[in-house]
């Protein structure tokens, strides 16, 4: 278990995090929402240890971080935008990795396969998009095969296929009994792959809801497109989606909206998917009622920047 | 532990090419510079006969610096990229992740600079004629190399604690730059700074005080400690940095 009590944080001197308290709990997914993404990093940084806490602690299984003998095999961590050196290739990146843990370097092989970057495994970093650097930071975070997983805003880069891809991922974590942690800026993207939605505001957590309950009202807009589009049009519109074609660079893309992700998920699966990328993940409202005034405001930043 | 530290320093080090720069100083001031002395001094009798002190200048100056600007870069790098960051995840203790990399940069740039020495002897003994050679072989060299990879260990131990309290490629750039290059000229005009200073440390302490023009420190061992000193320091500075 991941147990965060009363943990304050600040950057310099200005306070990121106010005495948040958190457990989460092994066989499930708990999501961490913030709109502004300098609190869930902090959060995830104090509980790795990487941000000394002001007051309060971060503990993995009663102790914290810093004092783990092996930490890769307690907790596996994406930081945000899964950082990794630019001129080191996938593979060596996760050697680095496990010699560095003293971990057996075997399994980067599997690891590689199983995130899909098995055919690119030669390639430097630095020519991967921002969608392999975080599936190679999930492999990354699975390397010691730990119990504990804390995911910064993993994402924020992916679309579609790659969304639907880590979805699967964190549910077979949980599924095998890990405790996952993940954060990010999307209600609706992070409520459906949690069994629980934390929100924070100003620093502070400000709704602690049921995942599946917040699902339920998520109605996002998705782009996409797929071999059998004008079948897929049809199918949508009977299950009482709005579905709007739109010519795109691609050619035409499907607007669909009016259906949870997880209907336009199944619906769309069997007609050749091409593309799938989420607009609108429909919860924004609700996680701006949430959050309260925590989320930023375009103007009073704009004003802000004047000064 | 620090074991797996210097191990994964190693893959690192390996995985980005960072071994292509010690390469290259050892090309530069192991062969190209040094050919470059012994043709001048074959060809100009105004100039005095090679030494091995002559034949080494190249290392004493572009070649150090050129470690020390190597190593630097490769660990700011490091910072700059937010690898230090993973690091960091897989041993929290912060002073291994500045004593791994400085062991790994210390080791390849003292056996480069170590061959660059003997080559550079080699070099110049082979191009001038023997009546423009006085004192040259690499017998009579053997001290001034060992102590040339002495010295880049001490030298690049510096240069990564540079690295590793500023953490940015730029301004760690500029210190380890900007020092040699300009502040020290500009200190070298206080005689009491002089001794101090790394462009009279480096030479004297590789090639001792007859071959150094200035010649402002009394003997090897002094200018060696100074250097081991400064490394020593750079160190603690940097581990205790590494543990905020």
């Amino acid at each position: 278990m991941i147990d965060v009590r009363d943990l304050s944080t600040t950057h310099g001197r200005r306070p990121v995090l106010d005495r948040v308290s958190l457990r989460v709990a092994a066989g499930q997914v708990t999501a961490v929402v913030s709109p502004v993404a300098a609190e869930a990093t902090s959060l995830v940084r104090a509980i790795v240890g990487l941000d000394r806490a002001g007051t309060g602690s971060a503990l993995i299984d009663g102790a914290p971080y810093g004092s783990l003998d092996s930490p890769l095999t307690a907790v596996g961590t994406l930081l945000a935008g899964a950082p990794a050196h630019p001129a080191r290739t996938a593979r060596d990146h996760l050697r680095w990795m496990a010699a560095g843990s003293a971990l057996p370097s075997r399994r980067v092989d599997d690891l590689l396969e199983m995130v899909g970057l098995g055919s690119v495994a030669g390639i430097k970093v630095r020519d991967f998009t921002p969608a392999l650097r975080v599936r190679l930071g999930v492999a990354s975070a699975m390397l010691g095969d730990p119990d504990h997983y804390v995911l910064d805003d993993p994402l924020r880069h992916l679309d579609g296929l790659d969304a639907l891809w880590l979805r699967q991922v964190l549910r077979r974590l949980a599924a095998r009994g890990k405790a996952v942690l993940v954060t990010g800026n999307s209600l609706g993207r992070l409520a459906a792959v949690a069994d629980r939605v934390v929100v924070l505001g100003h620093g502070r957590i400000v709704a602690d809801e049921d995942a599946a309950a917040l699902r339920a009202q998520a109605r996002p807009t998705v782009v996409l497109r797929a071999e059998r589009q004008g079948e897929l049009f049809d199918l949508l519109r009977s299950m009482g989606a709005d579905v709007t074609p739109r010519l795109t660079d691609d050619g035409v893309s499907l607007e669909v909206s009016g259906l949870s992700a997880q209907r336009i998920n199944e619906a769309a699966v069997g007609f050749g998917i091409l593309s799938m990328v989420e607009t609108d993940d429909g919860l924004a409202d609700t996680l701006a009622r949430l959050a309260g005034g925590a989320v930023p405001r375009v103007a009073a930043l704009a004003v802000g920047g004047m000064r | 532990m620090i074991t797996a530290a210097t191990n994964a320093e190693r893959i690192r080090f390996v995985g980005i090419r960072g071994w292509v720069p010690a390469a290259l100083v050892l090309a530069l001031a192991g062969v190209v510079l040094p050919l470059r002395h012994a043709l001048a001094v074959a060809t100009d009798p105004a100039l005095p006969p090679a030494s091995d002190s002559s034949a080494m200048v190249p290392l004493t100056g572009v070649g150090v610096l050129g470690l020390a600007v190597a190593a630097a870069w490769s660990v700011s790098r490091e910072y700059s990229t937010g690898t230090h960051d993973v690091a960091r995840l897989l041993q929290p203790s912060g002073w291994r992740w500045v004593l791994a990399p400085m062991t790994v940069h210390a080791l390849v740039s003292s056996v480069a600079a170590a061959l660059a020495a003997l080559l550079s002897v080699v070099v110049v003994a082979l191009v001038t004629p023997d009546d423009r050679q006085e004192g040259l072989g690499a017998l009579s060299a053997a001290p001034m190399v060992a102590r040339a990879a002495v010295v880049a260990v001490f030298v690049v131990v510096v240069a990564v604690a540079v690295a590793s309290v500023l953490r940015r490629t730029g301004p760690t750039m500029a210190v380890v730059l900007g020092w040699p290059l300009v502040v020290e000229p500009l200190l070298s005009g206080v005689p009491a700074a002089r001794p101090l200073l790394l462009g009279s440390a480096v030479p004297t302490a590789i090639c001792g005080p007859s071959g150094v023009p200035d010649g402002s420190w009394g003997s090897v061992s002094a200018a060696m400690a100074w250097l081991g000193l400064l490394a020593v320091g750079a160190f603690g500075v940097a581990a205790t940095v590494s543990r905020r």
